[in-house]
């Protein structure tokens, strides 16, 4: 099990390698960083199958809290088999495409995907900082490589609020280590209750503040319009789907390990409730969200917005910090993962094919592309949450569990299933679209075959989790045990035993 | 007033408004930067106020101190997150810049400004 | 015929339809037919095998051990039966219907929609129901949408609105499981019922939650304004399937949820309005108040199918009027209208297809004397229009009667009243169609107009035989309410094969039609041997020999037909009859409004900054204040 490691490694050293062996050999070294994330995914695959309990990896032979350590349970693994996977598939859109990059773009890709994983795995938090660094800067660089000038007004834009939020975070940190002595996930979990109560509620502020622009929740997001329009589409997707999914992992950790000293157990700071401030945070952003998407007339950036709304329903999933919470937002955050990153690859071959990412303008392409234009339709209904397509169990799951809970409101919950309407009236709006009668004649959409596989695999993986949910759920349902504070072999003792404790 | 800590904390958190300040105040893109660039070099100060210890010393192994007089050391972490940051630090702000010199040749412009109808790519 | 026809006749459709993505249009349409017969075949023998029903378990962690159940109960074989026997009409319909110039490429579609039907009548458990209901929902949107820009802008209103239900619905399918801990829908409305006299609060949120599913989908107040858009935008031979089942499906939900609970809840447990509990009286007005609306709105409207889309809505009011009032004449009542209006709205849909089909037009005062032409057509809009407007020898005018009976009984004076002026508003717009478009004189420019085809034609002959059938002997259709009646906790109904007993008298149809008859056969043969007749050309009359281009007024100005009532507009100029719709629409342009406000936040630099701020401004708000 040690072998997890590598899922971190492996693509750091490759990072390493391809801009050197890309001068010699370009082609060589594009193919090798798709075959390094093929690679990973297949290793994270194996380690999903054969894993029985989590464990904690020691790095460097010092022991935590002195060193670093690795958490690997099925939480981690999962939503790394996720992010390796989106980026499998980002790299081979992106090596189909007529927009040739050079190898400089494949290495930022590995990067990402290395701080991405780093994100997940770590069990500290200050290495989790520099991980959110790493990807920060990675991702700037990819936005901006959009070799045209919006890519580098969406990178900028990013810069300045990720920025802001760097530094909260840091400052957080330096207020968590004097009082606390330590900076490892598992030992804080007690440590911050016995900290001035003041204090533990300005550190808590400033992380939240952090976490929230990674996770994209209103009002942290505004540079989400412009990034995702200005990167290219291979980015754009990859930015919903593994970023934005890494930032909701670290949410999730944090508030139940940091927060909460264990799952359904989110603790208040004097009177500072964190519990209602992530569920109406994530109701608040539901509705701008899905209000942004539903004005845009520009394709990418309605995704970007759909991504907003559908990060503030997982929000609240986490607020309410039930079993079956936990369970719907895991489920929601992979299936929202796959069927974006289907949704951003075609939008990004229709960008192409007819110059323009507003939608408006794409009248009649799927008549030519029906199967294009039926990929689009699965896509928008999976991630609006429709019976037998894969978003529906996340999104009835997190509901019910609303419904359940006491730390919920019933107003919160009927704000956010309102809002959801305007999802289905955009998402179906563009999807329609395409099959009217065209205005002008559609041009040529450029696919092939890699294309095709791509977007195939995402398709078919929406409908089949969508009408067979049972292999992942079998997978999800260990995560909320695990995350107890009380479960012997969850993470907290996990994390302990590896101390010699 | 002469605890150091106070004296840091006071700095620390000065920078830091300074540099949010600037990013609130400004659209000019290299202002935004150096404003940003000032307030990671308060927070990496404040760390090193909130670590600060009266009495005791650099922890460096030698002749005088070894590991039976470690409690009469700093602790060195600390050292360790601030060059982190900095050297993170560093990194931000230069591809920053980069994109800076970019953002110019493209708008020709270093006011930070939304265009809804530029074209994009795949 | 074992229990695994059951799921057969709900994924079969589905899988078809995805299949006949792939196919020519012409052969989909055929496959469309032929299945169609097979499942009305299926449907019809499954009665004789008694209750039967197919389970399928499966255990997710979010969801709890779910027993999907597909079975047949009285009220759910009823509706499935009269959906299928329509659906094969409409089928044959539009196998001529879809040549290539009127083709559009919906059958796939359709037939998947046929398949989510077939499982909201079949469904025992609420996850059956809920994934059959959204089925059919967005299939339903892309048919209405059909590929063109003006009617999708139609269809995602509806799409909007049935939306917002299905959430709310949503909504409710949790609270129940909650309480009950099984997804049953039976045992649903047995706990709610209790929950009714413990737990009133919570009853009441789950049975409003679901009531706004199903007033969204039948077109009730509230929600009463998208057929307007979406049957007047949809296919023509769409419009037919849209009009005559789609709008039954809030019907069908009432009847399964709604009207039980309030039946087996004992009498006094809630506070009742002349003897009925006020959430069903509250129902009882909005859906007089529905009728009311569809009323006065189909009188000025000048497209045809409109017209006939605001008089489903108004139709729709009656059969809410008749399942709120709680009883078993009420209910039967509304189930019988139900099948009514689904043949007679489906005679007057097809028929206006076929003019459209023939004449490509659909405002009525661009028509006008169609009668000589395409008699059959005409034939099956006069037979609907009688039986819409509840004139004696047809359908319409038996569950008319039976619903006012289920008044009288309980002394709803109001809603009476109201429903008395809707059913008068019904002759003045029913009327003006038949006029407009089919009597008149014919426009020269219509004269080589040919009787709808053979197939069209037969599927509405036998569409006006059966709306005879059941006008003349009322108690081939309301033999079958017992059971269900039973079914639902109510007591039987006396009928007939020839008459209906209501609260204050009985009525012998049979006898009534024989009357009626007689008297037509009178008056026919006085015309025979009448006098001299003279036929009238459209040009010979209402100008005085002025020429009306004179004054710029063209021949569809000055068709009779062209706002009919203008006079009598003013007379209801008081009702603030577009309210509601304007309502939803400063809702729209909120949200947008909203979004404009969010995205504008990156507009330059500093606006970034400040949201930053802004946000963490706003996490201590939250958090000191809740």
């Amino acid at each position: 099990m040690k072998y997890s490691i590598f899922l971190i490694v492996a693509p750091m050293a490759m990072a390493f390698l391809v801009p050197f062996l890309g001068h010699v050999m370009p082609a060589l070294s594009k193919g090798l960083s798709f075959l390094t994330a093929l690679a990973g995914t297949v290793l994270s695959v194996f380690l999903l199958i054969t894993y029985k309990t989590p464990f904690t990896v020691i790095m460097g032979g010092w022991i935590p809290p002195f060193g670093i350590n690795l958490h690997v349970d099925m939480l981690s693994l999962l939503f790394a088999t996720v992010v390796y996977g989106a980026v499998t598939l980002g790299i081979a859109f992106q090596l189909s495409s007529v927009v040739v990059k050079k190898p400089y773009f494949y290495m930022l890709i590995l990067l990402l995907l290395t701080s991405l994983n780093g994100m997940i795995l770590t069990g500290d938090l200050f290495n989790l900082f520099v991980f959110m660094e790493i990807a920060g800067i990675s991702s700037w660089a990819l936005i901006a490589s959009g070799n045209k000038t919006a890519g580098v007004r969406g990178a900028l834009q990013y810069m300045v609020v990720a920025s802001l939020a760097s530094v909260a975070y840091l400052a957080a940190i330096a207020i968590i280590y004097s009082s606390t002595g330590t900076l490892n996930m598992a030992q804080i979990s007690g440590g911050l209750r016995e900290m001035n109560s003041a204090m533990a509620a300005l550190a808590v502020l400033l992380i939240l503040a952090s976490l929230f622009t990674e996770m994209e929740i209103f009002p942290f997001n505004s540079w989400v319009g412009s990034a995702y329009r200005g990167a290219p589409s291979s980015i754009s997707g990859l930015l919903s789907s593994a970023v934005a999914l890494a930032g909701a992992y670290a949410m999730l950790r944090i508030s139940y390990i940091v927060f909460g000293a264990g799952m359904g157990n989110i603790i208040r700071f004097g009177s500072f409730n964190i519990t209602s401030i992530l569920f109406w945070m994530g109701v608040v952003t539901v509705v701008t969200g899905e209000a942004s998407a539903f004005t845009q007339k520009d394709a990418k950036r309605m995704l970007a917005w759909s991504s907003v709304g559908q990060m503030g329903m997982i929000l609240m999933a986490i607020a309410i910090a039930s079993e079956k919470s936990i369970y719907g937002a895991v489920f929601a955050l992979i299936t929202h993962s796959i069927s974006k990153l289907l949704l951003f690859m075609i939008v990004g071959r229709l960008v192409s094919a007819t110059g323009t990412s507003d939608w408006t303008r794409w009248k009649g392409i799927g008549r030519k592309n029906s199967i294009l234009g039926i990929f689009f339709i699965i896509g928008a209904l999976g991630v609006t949450g429709i019976p037998l397509f894969a978003g529906f169990w996340g999104k009835f799951t997190i509901i019910g569990s609303a419904f359940k809970s006491t730390g919920s409101s019933y107003l919160g919950v009927y704000i956010i299933l309102a809002a959801t309407v305007m999802e289905a009236v955009y998402f179906l709006r563009l999807a329609h679209a395409l099959f009217e009668e065209p205005e002008r004649k559609p041009g040529k959409v450029n696919t092939g075959i890699v294309f095709w596989t791509c977007t195939t695999l995402l398709a078919l993986a929406v409908v089949i989790i969508g009408v067979f949910p049972a292999p992942l759920d079998r997978k999800i349902k260990k995560i909320p045990s695990e995350l107890r504070g009380d479960n012997t072999s969850g993470y907290i003792s996990t994390v302990y035993k590896a101390m010699g404790r | 007033m002469n605890n150091p800590v106070f004296l840091f904390g006071i700095g620390a958190f000065a920078l830091m408004m300074i540099g949010l300040y600037g990013v609130l105040t400004h659209k000019n893109i290299f202002r935004l930067i150096l404003s940003l660039g000032l307030m990671e070099t308060g927070v990496n100060l404040f760390i090193v106020a909130a670590s600060y210890w009266d009495g005791v010393r650099a922890p460096i192994l030698g002749k005088i101190f070894n590991v039976k007089t470690a409690d009469s050391y700093a602790d060195p972490l600390p050292q360790a997150l601030v060059l982190t940051s900095i050297v993170i630090g560093l990194g931000v702000t230069a591809l920053a810049l980069a994109l800076m010199i970019k953002y110019r040749e493209g708008t020709g412009t270093l006011e930070m400004e939304d265009k809804r109808e530029e074209e994009v790519e795949e | 015929m074992t229990s695994n026809m059951l799921p057969f006749i709900v994924i079969a459709p589905v899988l078809l339809g995805l299949l006949m993505l792939s196919m020519p249009k012409r052969l989909n349409w055929w496959i469309f037919f032929l299945l169609n017969i097979v499942l009305a075949g299926v449907i019809f023998t499954l009665k004789s095998k008694g209750a039967m029903s197919f389970t399928f378990q499966w255990t997710l962690f979010g969801t709890g051990k779910v027993v999907q159940k597909l079975g047949v109960t009285p009220l759910g074989w009823f509706f499935l039966a009269i959906s299928s026997a329509a659906t094969l009409l409409f089928s044959m319909f539009s196998l001529d219907f879809n040549d290539k110039k009127h083709s559009t490429a919906i059958a796939p579609l359709w037939l998947m929609l046929v398949g989510a039907t077939n499982g909201i009548f079949l469904s025992q458990d609420w996850i059956s129901f809920f994934i059959s209901w959204e089925l059919m929902s967005w299939t339903s949107l892309f048919i209405i949408g059909h590929g063109k820009t003006s009617s999708f802008k139609a269809g995602i209103y509806y799409y909007a609105l049935s939306f917002f239900g299905t959430m709310a619905m949503m909504a409710g399918i949790w609270l129940l499981f909650h309480r009950t801990g099984s997804w049953e829908i039976s045992s649903g409305v047995l706990k709610t019922a209790q929950d009714l006299s413990s737990h009133r609060g919570f009853a009441l949120t789950v049975l409003s939650l679901f009531t706004v599913a199903f007033l969204a989908k039948s077109a009730l107040f509230p929600f009463h304004m998208w057929p307007q858009m979406a049957h007047a935008e949809a296919p023509d031979d769409f419009s037919a399937y849209l009009s005559g089942i789609m709008i039954k499906y809030g019907v069908y939900g009432l009847l399964l949820f709604i009207v039980p609970v309030f039946a087996l809840t004992p009498r006094g447990t809630i506070k009742s309005i002349s003897g009925v509990p006020w959430p069903m009286y509250i129902l009882a007005v909005m859906s007089a108040l529905t009728s009311v609306i569809g009323t006065v709105m189909a009188i000025f409207t000048n497209d045809m199918k409109k017209l006939m889309a605001w008089s489903t809505v108004a139709n729709v009011g009656y059969i809410g009027v008749g399942l709120a009032t709680g009883t078993s004449l009420g209910y039967a009542a509304a189930m019988f209208h139900t099948v009514n209006h689904m043949m007679f709205k489906g005679g007057i849909f097809a028929s206006l297809a076929a003019v459209k089909y023939r004449t490509g037009e659909r405002e009525m005062h661009r028509l006008g004397g169609l009668a000589y032409v395409m008699p059959i057509t005409f034939f099956t809009f006069l037979l609907g229009i009688i039986a819409a407007a509840g004139i004696p020898p047809l359908s319409g005018f038996n569950s008319k009667w039976m619903i006012f009976q289920a008044l009288f009984e309980k002394k709803m004076v109001f809603v009476a009243t109201a429903l008395f002026f809707a059913s008068t508003g019904a002759f003045l717009y029913l009327f003006r169609g038949l006029h407009t478009i089919f009597l008149g004189q014919l426009s020269p420019r219509f004269r080589n107009v040919k009787e709808a085809p053979p197939l069209m034609s037969l599927s509405m002959i036998v569409l006006m035989i059966l709306m005879l059938a059941a006008g003349i002997f009322p108690g081939l259709v309301t033999g079958r309410f017992n059971d269900i009646l039973v079914a639902a906790g109510l007591n039987p109904i006396k009928t007939t094969l020839y008459s209906m007993t209501g609260s204050t008298t009985s009525i012998n149809s049979t006898l009534v039609a024989s009357v009626f008859a007689l008297a037509v056969g009178v008056v026919f043969f006085l015309f025979v041997i009448g006098g001299r007749k003279r036929r009238v050309k459209m040009m010979d009359n209402y100008t005085c020999g002025e020429d009306p281009l004179d004054w710029n007024v063209g021949p569809d100005r000055y068709h009779y037909g062209y706002d009919f009532y203008q006079p009598i507009k003013g007379l209801f100029s008081w009702m603030p009859l577009g309210v509601v719709e304007k309502g939803y629409n400063a809702l729209g342009r909120f949200m947008e409004r909203l979004g404009n406000l969010v995205t504008s936040i990156s507009a330059d630099g500093t606006r970034l900054g400040w949201s930053f701020v802004l946000g963490v401004i706003l996490i201590i708000v939250i958090g000191v204040v809740k």
